[in-house]
């Protein structure tokens, strides 16, 4: 419902990343970030906010995020009836889930980014990805993907397995 | 590509290195097998899938689904003194969870080789436990637990119950105190003295092998309501029982005191024919009533430290006639059912089962047996239910919860704090 005047002619916003690159982009999609909206309100946010822990490739990625779901956002082009609100809500589903079908570095590393920049949204989406690849896994086809050293015993594994026969296939 | 591997293992254990993103991974697995699982992938997940308070929020995000019911259906032809046997009707899963009926598809079968003149099965929330009795000429109970989700896990069977009195009606109180098996027994009996009275006689199973009488007591009530199955929570059986001029009324034995009080039901409750309310667990000490009134279902709970007066909270009104299943309802003008006596004014909307802490009821509207879940809304149908047919008995099986890990020394070697 905020009554943002048309975000084109809105202040911008510049972004550098760890490896001094460049992003601009509108005010209300920095603010997605609680970081940059703190540093925003106290105003020390020009000429630019330096984001040191931030690699250029991820936060390109961060900064697409962030302007697709500010442009998106209820109320952001005036109009506001369900309908409409409805089909913004599925584009946004959409990009989600193609944003996030990432390799797993990929996927870890905005998750490290959104967690910093503290960007609640895209934090949930990294972090429902992840449990996403782990359903339907094996614990060994899980330590796989996640490269996990299997630190119990067998007998300590097989009295988790005995106990919880029911969530396993065969034991 | 060593870089890249460089670059993989890095990402991993910054992310799955913090205790907080773990956390918030795990909590999203969105389903308890997956979970379990999870945790046996090493000692750090382990411990953090176990903790009480992450195993709170992840219930609270994911309630335990409905995995299927065992149904008492009377048919036409069947006198009522005909045994029936109840069957397991399995809720379609999705993937994830299919794995735990279809790694062994006759577990939740009855056995054939029990001649019992009546069968009814109770189900644990916690554990999953099944346990299934016959009632001998209403007086004696016999009966077996076992558990369909650990079938290796060894069955017990319950010891005949006392047979020193008529009793009018024997219940078996399964309780989950957490750490293995606790059943109780509730017997009344008239007290021959005082006609608007009963004796309770509570047991407690010892040893698996013998019923131990721990309270006897006579309890204000000329008897209890038929389709109110004794509650145990804490220390405390919560029963329905109809009062002298047949209004109803909570009545509550308090095991440890052997007192015995009454609690009034909600003043806006009226009782307007069989199976229209229902008494539940709540998951910390509560205790819900569901009651459809008209086209409403109300969640009622049970503010036990209230003291007198009106101590009941109505935390849930669902308007019946939004779900689709209320649709199938004949309407007040029907010519199909007319050896059907019953007043036409009410809308025979049934309760047959409401789940832990009232998040499901499973409903009998119209054309069969809904399953609705309360917060989400959504509703599906469990059993076909023929015009002629009549459900008399219906028992949930939920999804085990919380699983259970054995106790494993987890020494937090790769991350010191916390």
């Amino acid at each position: 419902m905020a009554a943002a005047e048309g975000s084109d002619g809105g202040k911008m916003i510049v972004l550098i990343s760890a490896d001094g690159q460049r992003f601009e982009l509108p005010e209300a999609a920095a603010k997605l970030s609680q970081i940059v909206l703190y540093m925003i309100e106290d105003g020390c946010c020009y000429p630019s906010i330096p984001l040191p822990k931030v690699d250029g490739v991820i936060l390109a990625k961060i900064v697409e995020y962030c302007n697709k779901h500010a442009a998106l956002s209820s109320g952001a082009d005036g109009s506001s009836d369900a309908a409409s609100e409805r089909s913004k809500e599925r584009e946004l589903k959409i990009f989600d889930a193609e944003f996030i079908d990432v390799d797993v570095t990929t996927l870890f590393d905005v998750m490290m980014a959104a967690n910093y920049l503290n960007i609640k949204g895209l934090l949930d989406l990294a972090c429902q990805r992840t449990a996403d690849l782990i359903k339907g896994k094996s614990p060994e086809q899980i330590r796989q993907t996640f490269g996990i050293k299997n630190d119990f015993t067998p007998e300590e594994e097989a009295a988790i397995r005995k106990e919880n026969a029911w969530a396993f296939d065969n034991i | 590509m060593a870089d890249n591997e460089a670059d993989e293992s890095l990402a991993m254990d910054k992310v799955l290195g913090d205790d907080d993103l773990l956390r918030e991974i795990l909590l999203r697995l969105g389903f308890p097998t997956t979970l379990v699982r999870a945790a046996v992938v090493c000692k750090r997940w382990l411990r953090h899938a176990s903790q009480p308070a992450f195993l709170r929020s992840f219930r609270e995000r994911h309630p335990p689904g409905l995995l299927g019911v065992y149904v008492t259906v009377r048919e036409p032809p069947q006198g009522w003194m005909m045994p029936i046997r109840p069957e397991f009707v399995p809720v379609p899963q999705p993937a994830e969870l299919d794995v735990i009926l279809s790694r062994d598809s006759r577990a939740f079968e009855l056995d054939s080789n029990e001649e019992y003149s009546e069968i009814s099965v109770q189900c644990w929330n916690d554990g999953s436990m099944l346990l299934y009795l016959g009632f001998l000429g209403g007086i004696m109970t016999v009966g077996s637990v076992r558990c369909p989700l650990l079938p290796k896990k060894a069955r017990i069977y319950l010891p005949a119950s006392p047979l020193r009195y008529a009793y009018t009606s024997v219940n078996i109180i399964p309780s989950n105190t957490g750490d293995g098996l606790s059943v109780f027994l509730l017997a009344l009996r008239p007290n021959y003295r005082m006609s608007q009275q009963t004796i309770a006689d509570f047991s407690e199973l010892k040893d698996g092998t013998v019923w131990i009488n721990r309270v006897s007591t006579a309890i204000d009530i000329p008897r209890l309501e038929p389709e109110s199955e004794p509650l145990l929570v804490g220390n405390k059986v919560y029963m329905v029982a109809s009062k002298a001029n047949h209004e109803l009324t909570l009545s509550l034995l308090d095991i440890e005191t052997s007192t015995f009080s009454a609690i009034n039901l909600p003043d806006e409750m009226e009782h307007m024919y069989d199976g229209d309310y229902l008494l539940s667990k709540a998951y910390d000490s509560g205790v819900f009533l569901t009651h459809v009134k008209g086209t409403e279902l109300h969640v009622w709970l049970l503010d036990a430290g209230a003291g007198e007066g009106n101590n009941w909270l109505l935390v849930n009104t669902v308007c019946l006639t939004e779900l689709a299943a209320f649709q199938t309802i004949p309407t007040r003008q029907c010519e199909d059912d007319t050896d059907e006596q019953h007043d036409h004014h009410v809308v025979n909307v049934k309760v047959h089962a409401v789940g832990l802490n009232a998040e499901f009821v499973l409903l009998e509207m119209g054309d069969g047996l809904y399953s609705f879940h309360v917060a989400s809304k959504v509703e599906e149908k469990v059993l076909d239910l023929k015009p002629m047919h009549t459900l008399t008995r219906v028992s949930p099986v939920f999804v085990t919860w919380p699983p259970i890990f054995p106790a494993i020394e987890l020494q937090p070697a790769s991350d010191p704090k916390e």
